[in-house]
């Protein structure tokens, strides 16, 4: 089938009007938030889950490979259709379908934006939990992809922990829901491997989501730092104390200061690192917590603790938090974001060895992360421009993610390997262990027509 | 099959006494041999062979899950994780425990609840380590893991992530799925692969772990698990209140539910429950239906709960109440998972439900008017915020029991949802399905069966479906 009789046939399914062509529209599908491009054959924008399983029947039909596709804010190339064929991109479905206090559920299509969901349940009482930091602009069937994670996650876990079913589209254009609303349906849990496998084993059509109280009480703190040292110490003495705060942030001097340009969200710009430290729960007890958050502090050498006053206060801070990605954006032209995690209690050292890196390659490098999970993101700046500086900047993120390796961690946290990390997966993974995903994939879409080309590694012989 | 394994293993890892095989029979069905390796590699290397000669395995680890499932199609070989009982790695500055499968769940929580978490190294001005430590000044320290299901004497970790098993604590804190971090496993063609990590985070790769928990070893033999871990809490409470009956009680449990308090647990249970709870001390004859709270954090968090709950109560007229303090609390939550526990004779029967939260009164009312009509004695146990419900049937006629069993799975498909036997003798387990109907993502399980158990090594038939 040559390609104008595809875009034809995709129009009697979705009406031609949602079918993008032309080379502008290609070529606006064909990126994300990382740094490799590929276009489509087409876009298609379906606007049900039986439109998607028609679309798919048809590229199955004539062996098109087709990719998914939410917000694309994805940091790995998740998105971006290496193999050409069809991007499906999920705008048109964001409807949230149901919100049942009752059964704390939530229903919700692939397009919704997570924020919005989080919004609509709040005025309920309730919360869904994790809180990506693109979370103003991400679609939740995104979130499901890559199993999104967020400062939060480290009290109230990822994306999986609060995905109880899905409805998705299969390789040859089945319609199939896995999982349930209801707590412990019998067979093995498809939902678990479908979250965080990248769009590579379905597109997903329906997500069910658990939704939970929200806390009585929330206090939000500033803790500001003279040295990156004292902050790493009091996150090291936080933890020692048995104390799991919702999220516990850090962000260093080159991140404060590109965020204070960007949005004003009051960190002060001489600090060389802050910490956001969450509290919530009930209000009995809270206020020891924080007072015994503050002395550790203290002893760590703080400069200040300052307090949210209220809602708003509390806003600031976190805008400037949720905004760092975009605020760093404005130094360079370019920026790539790290990933690796490591067991929490060699985060202080894995970061000294980080900012060494900077130096040895020439490159500045800021931090932000979420300190209590051990989740590190260096943001390295650079000019994509300048193909030296950019060999420069792959080489040390390549050098980052071995020192996450080597300190017991892992290669990505909460982006994801999608094209990006393919190379590194032999970091942490033996051919085996490949293979044993391989026949995971292969169950789902035996003939490599979802997502080709991300997360497994070749070959696929063990 | 016995010099096969010999070639192995050390003599004193293979088992075929006859008499002693008896006591390892599964639904019936005696092994013809049985091994306990003591490595990873060792147990591979038997996988392998199981593989290559056709036979039939089911993997053993504190025998408290065996009565799930159907019965086996074929029996050869049974696995004795017994050996493959070593901690790995205690981390408790991390948060995390690795260990091997067959490390008994109790032993684990007393090693765990001495680790000291309270010291760590600080950065100097290079940040470079100090080689001094600093320790916090709490007054408590250790950490558990936030598992409690029945038997943790006998459990294994290996067998209880198999099973996905939890207790009361689910409520608050997860089960085995939210809990475990990464595995290694050995693939029925005998391979042993890696998932996952020790640390929070991670998306590298599939999330391969989340296939074999709750898989009931019939995709892999899980090896090693690490697990993330919680701090000991300061304080930790029971309280417990009983109610005219479910309609008080139920009403009582939804508004607890609805309210912004944060209790580890929330059990609703009928009156023969009591009787597995003597250390309550609340009398029988008080009412009908009863509910017991589990709470833990901050001393201010429990007492501010304690009082909530007597103010609850009061509303709701419970007819008698109770607080116990951390050591009677735990007494209590272990005689309660002792509940419906079988009397000798027979195998215990045991009926797990499932159904939307929103249906919990309907599905309890109806529940308890079947067993009711059935003239059986039968505890009911109701995990309040979950949706899910069992009854223990210590004693009865298989007859009648059947006929309730199918009672109660037609009011729970009703309602949205459905019933597993979890432990029944064989000849039940033969007339009720004890899975209940496979749904319509079973196609992908069977192709996942077949890519990684081709020769239907690993507990064949026991899973959904005949997997």
């Amino acid at each position: 089938m040559d390609r104008a009789e595809l875009i034809e046939r995709l129009g009697r399914i979705v009406g031609p009007a949602n079918v993008l062509h032309s080379e502008v529209d290609r070529h606006l599908y064909s990126y994300d938030a990382y740094l490799e491009m590929a276009r489509p054959e087409a876009v298609v924008l379906p606007g049900s889950a039986e439109e998607v399983s028609r679309v798919v029947r048809l590229a199955h039909e004539h062996k098109v490979p087709v990719t998914g596709r939410g917000s694309g804010t994805c940091l790995s190339g998740g998105p971006v259709p290496i193999r050409g064929g069809l991007v499906v991109a999920f705008s048109r479905m964001n409807r949230i379908l149901n919100i049942d206090p009752a059964n704390r559920v939530a229903l919700v299509e692939p397009g919704v934006i997570t924020l919005d969901l989080q919004n609509e349940v709040a005025k309920l009482g309730l919360q869904y939990a994790p809180d990506p930091a693109s979370q103003k602009t991400s679609s939740l069937g995104g979130n499901v992809g890559e199993n999104a994670g967020g400062p939060h996650c480290l009290k109230y876990g990822v994306t999986t922990n609060h995905v109880l079913g899905l409805e998705l589209v299969l390789a040859d254009g089945r319609l199939v829901q896995v999982g349930s609303p209801v707590a412990d349906a019998p067979g093995y849990d498809l939902t678990g491997v479908v979250v965080g496998s990248e769009g590579t084993l379905g597109l997903v059509t329906k997500i069910y989501l658990r939704l939970i109280a929200q806390p009585e009480a929330v206090k939000t703190l500033l803790a500001i730092f003279e040295t990156i040292e004292d902050a790493s110490n009091t996150v090291s003495a936080i933890i020692a104390a048995g104390i799991v705060p919702a999220t516990l942030e850090m962000m260093d001097r080159l991140v404060i200061k590109a965020v204070e340009e960007s949005v004003q969200a009051g960190y002060p710009l001489d600090a060389e690192a802050v910490l956001i430290i969450e509290l919530d729960g009930l209000a009995d007890g809270l206020e020891r917590l924080a007072d015994q958050i503050t002395a550790i502090c203290r002893a760590n050498k703080v400069r200040q603790v300052r307090a949210a006053k209220d809602a708003a206060e509390r806003e600031a801070l976190w805008a400037g938090r949720k905004g760092a990605f975009g605020a760093v954006s404005r130094l360079r032209p370019n920026y790539m974001v790290c990933d690796g995690t490591v067991p929490r209690t060699e985060l202080p050292r894995v970061l000294a060895q980080v900012l060494e890196v900077g130096r040895k390659y020439g490159l500045a490098i800021g931090n932000v992360f979420h300190a209590g999970d051990g989740n590190l993101h260096p943001l390295i700046l650079f000019d994509a421009r300048d193909p030296e500086e950019k060999g420069r900047v792959m080489k040390a993120g390549s050098e980052i993610m071995r020192l996450c390796v080597q300190a017991g961690g892992t290669i990505s946290g909460e982006h994801g390997i999608g094209l990006e990390k393919l190379a590194e997966m032999d970091l942490i993974f033996s051919d085996e262990d490949v293979a044993a995903m391989w026949k995971i994939k292969r169950a789902f879409d035996p003939e490599e027509l979802v997502n080709p080309g991300k997360v497994l590694p070749r070959p696929e012989g063990g | 099959m016995e010099s096969l394994l010999s070639g192995l293993l050390p003599p004193e890892a293979v088992l075929s006494d006859p008499a002693a095989l008896q006591d390892l029979a599964v639904d019936g069905l005696v092994p013809r041999a049985a091994v306990s390796p003591g490595t990873v590699e060792e147990a591979a290397r038997v996988i392998r062979l199981a593989n290559r000669e056709g036979w039939a395995v089911i993997p053993w680890g504190g025998g408290t899950s065996l009565s799930l499932g159907r019965p086996p199609q074929r029996l050869d070989l049974v696995l004795s994780l017994s050996r493959l009982n070593r901690i790995i790695d205690l981390d408790p500055a991390n948060l995390t425990a690795t260990v091997q499968a067959g490390v008994v769940l109790s032993d684990l929580q007393d090693l765990l609840a001495g680790a000291e978490n309270r010291c760590y190294f600080p950065l100097d001005g290079r940040l470079k380590e100090k080689a001094e430590a600093i320790c916090s000044d709490r007054d408590y320290k250790g950490v558990r893991l936030p598992l409690d299901p029945p038997r943790p004497d006998r459990a294994t970790l290996g067998g209880l992530v198999a099973a996905n098993a939890s207790g009361p604590q689910r409520h608050r804190f997860g089960q085995a799925r939210d809990l475990v971090l990464g595995l290694r496993f050995i693939l029925p063609t005998g391979e042993i692969i890696g998932a996952g990590g020790k640390t929070v985070k991670n998306v590298s790769g599939y999330d391969v772990s989340k296939l074999l928990i709750g898989s009931l070893g019939s995709l892999g033999l899980i090896a090693e698990m690490t697990f993330r871990l919680l701090p000991l809490p300061e304080e930790e409470a029971a309280w417990a209140a009983s109610f005219a009956g479910l309609d008080q009680a139920g009403a009582f449990a939804r508004e607890l539910l609805d309210s912004r308090l944060l209790p580890t647990a929330v059990e609703l249970l009928n009156r023969p429950a009591l009787k597995m709870a003597p250390s309550l001390g609340l009398e029988a004859s008080l009412g009908g239906w009863w509910l017991a709270v589990g709470l833990a954090g901050f001393g201010e968090e429990v007492e501010r709960q304690l009082g909530d709950l007597d103010w609850l109560a009061e509303r709701h007229e419970a007819r008698d109440q109770v607080r116990l303090e951390a050591g009677p609390a735990r007494r209590f939550w272990a005689e309660l998972a002792g509940a419906g526990r079988a009397e000798a004779g027979r195998p215990p029967v045991r009926f797990k439900g499932r159904f939307p939260l929103a249906a919990t009164g309907q599905v309890l009312a109806d529940w308890s008017r079947a067993v009711e009509e059935s003239g059986l004695e039968a505890v009911l146990q109701n995990r309040a915020g979950l949706g899910l419900a069992w009854v223990h049937l210590p004693s009865g006629g298989l007859e009648e029991i059947g006929r309730l069993g199918e009672n109660l799975r037609r009011i729970a498909a009703q309602a949205g949802g459905g019933l597993i036997v979890e432990a029944a003798p064989a000849e039940l387990k033969d007339k009720l399905e004890v899975w209940g109907p496979p749904g319509p993502d079973f196609a992908l399980m069977a192709e996942l069966k077949k890519r990684f158990d081709p020769q239907g090594v690993l507990n064949p038939g026991r899973f959904l479906g005949g997997l």
